[in-house]
């Protein structure tokens, strides 16, 4: 048994191909999928996607979007989607700060401290992976 | 009666037009296939997040309370959002467009609503003013490559701007690509948004409801719905590069072959002329042998 698994992006099908498992950024919590999962539609938050495969793993960071489960596949639907190695971290250290920043200065709940806060989550997140 | 030269300095210049009217083709042929190429990657999100949302709506029922659901406080103000190409020699991609927006700006006028025009694309700007409606807002100088950040900075705009009552509703005017050779000129109310709840048919299980949400479906939807709108906007935009390129296109090969057509022409002309002054000359010639 396997799952099959699609990572869209807005420009693109970022990857698609067949795993044993699959790690997702959950919106309340990582989760892991395993073939035959019931039907489960949910958010997902900027975050490391693993994908495991015989022995090996993928890793992929993606934005925030949605995971759509069922029994034998998986779609991710996210903003974004970059191979983990390739993720600059110096750039990423620098925008986490000024997003930081900017959430400190903006009123909560006003789309700048919106916009702040995901880019500080994406931030933290390209640092993780 | 043109004189040779005539005819050959007419000829030179008909065939540097045909040069330029042939290399925009060949660039807009590049052009295009980018542009489709783009218009095609970008089709399965589309598919995915529209399927997500008819599973999330058939699972709330269409009861739910979202701000881009709402009705806003406001019945005077109309925003119409127009999207055209930035350069002309494209056929008539750009002037159906602008007579469908134009069309419904006045009828919104009619109706005595206050219009405001946000215009993409610099033909656009420049059809609506020149005919005194005042455009509020206008991006040009669109580039491909920018679409994301131009469909996310106007979602969120519009978003700002539906939180602020700032219009009760919002038109987009672009046209639809539907192949090579044909646009549609579509103009469309993209706010308010409305939920369309799958039909159920007798007997069977709402779409969506056999999910397992997480979080819950309402709130789930209202992450959707953003994402629905900016994916419409980037879409329209996709389309109206797509258009523009095969119209373009399309307008150029018309254009290579008349100039080809007129060459011709010209040559035979040309030729024709040529013959008459060497009989003439014979003619001189011989009369003035025969009169010695």
């Amino acid at each position: 048994m396997s799952l099959s698994v699609q990572i869209v992006t807005p420009a693109a099908v970022a990857w698609t191909g067949t795993v044993d498992e699959v790690q997702a950024p959950g919106l309340s919590g990582e989760f892991g999928a395993l073939p035959g999962h019931a039907l489960l539609l949910s958010a997902t938050r900027p975050g490391v996607v693993t994908l495991h495969q015989g022995g090996g793993q993928t890793r992929f960071l993606v934005g925030a979007g949605f995971a759509e489960v069922s029994a034998e596949k998986v779609t991710l639907l996210v903003d974004l989607c970059e191979q983990a190695g390739s993720v600059d971290k110096g750039a990423a250290a620098e925008a986490l700060a000024a997003a930081e920043s900017r959430l400190m200065h903006a009123s909560p709940d006003s789309p700048e401290w919106v916009e702040a806060r995901a880019a500080a989550e994406l931030a933290s997140a390209r640092l993780e992976a | 009666m043109a004189s040779l030269r005539d005819i050959r300095n007419r000829i030179g210049s008909v065939k540097n037009t045909r040069q330029i009217t042939r290399a925009m083709k060949l660039v807009s042929s590049a052009k295009l296939n980018r542009a489709t190429q783009a218009a095609t990657s970008a089709r399965p999100y589309q598919q995915a997040l529209e399927r997500t949302l008819q599973r999330v709506v058939g699972a709330v029922g269409g009861a739910v309370e979202h701000p881009l659901l709402r009705l806003p406080n406001n019945e005077n103000d109309v925003l119409v959002v127009v999207m055209t190409a930035d350069r002309g020699l494209c056929g008539n991609f750009n002037s159906i467009i602008n007579r469908a927006a134009q069309l419904k700006v006045e009828e919104l006028v009619a109706a005595g609503k206050n219009v405001r025009i946000y215009c993409y694309g610099k033909k656009g700007r420049q059809h609506l003013a020149r005919r005194g409606f005042t455009v509020a807002d206008s991006v040009v100088d669109l580039n491909p490559k920018a679409y994301p950040a131009i469909a996310d900075e106007l979602s969120l705009r519009l978003q700002r701007e539906l939180a602020e009552d700032a219009f009760s509703e919002v038109f987009l005017a672009y046209n639809r690509y539907r192949s090579v050779l044909s646009q549609e000129p579509t103009v469309e109310r993209i706010l308010p948004m409305q939920l369309e709840v799958p039909a159920t048919p007798e007997g069977e299980v709402a779409e969506g409801v056999d999910f397992l949400f997480e979080p819950d479906a309402s709130s789930l939807l209202a992450r959707l719905l953003p994402m629905s709108l900016r994916t419409r906007l980037f879409q329209a935009l996709l389309e109206t590069q797509a258009g523009e390129q095969a119209k373009r296109m399309t307008a150029m090969d018309a254009a290579t072959r008349n100039a080809s057509e007129l060459i011709n022409r010209l040559t035979l002309e040309y030729n024709r002329a040529r013959q008459a002054a060497i009989t003439k000359e014979l003619i001189e010639i011989v009369s003035g042998a025969e009169a010695l």
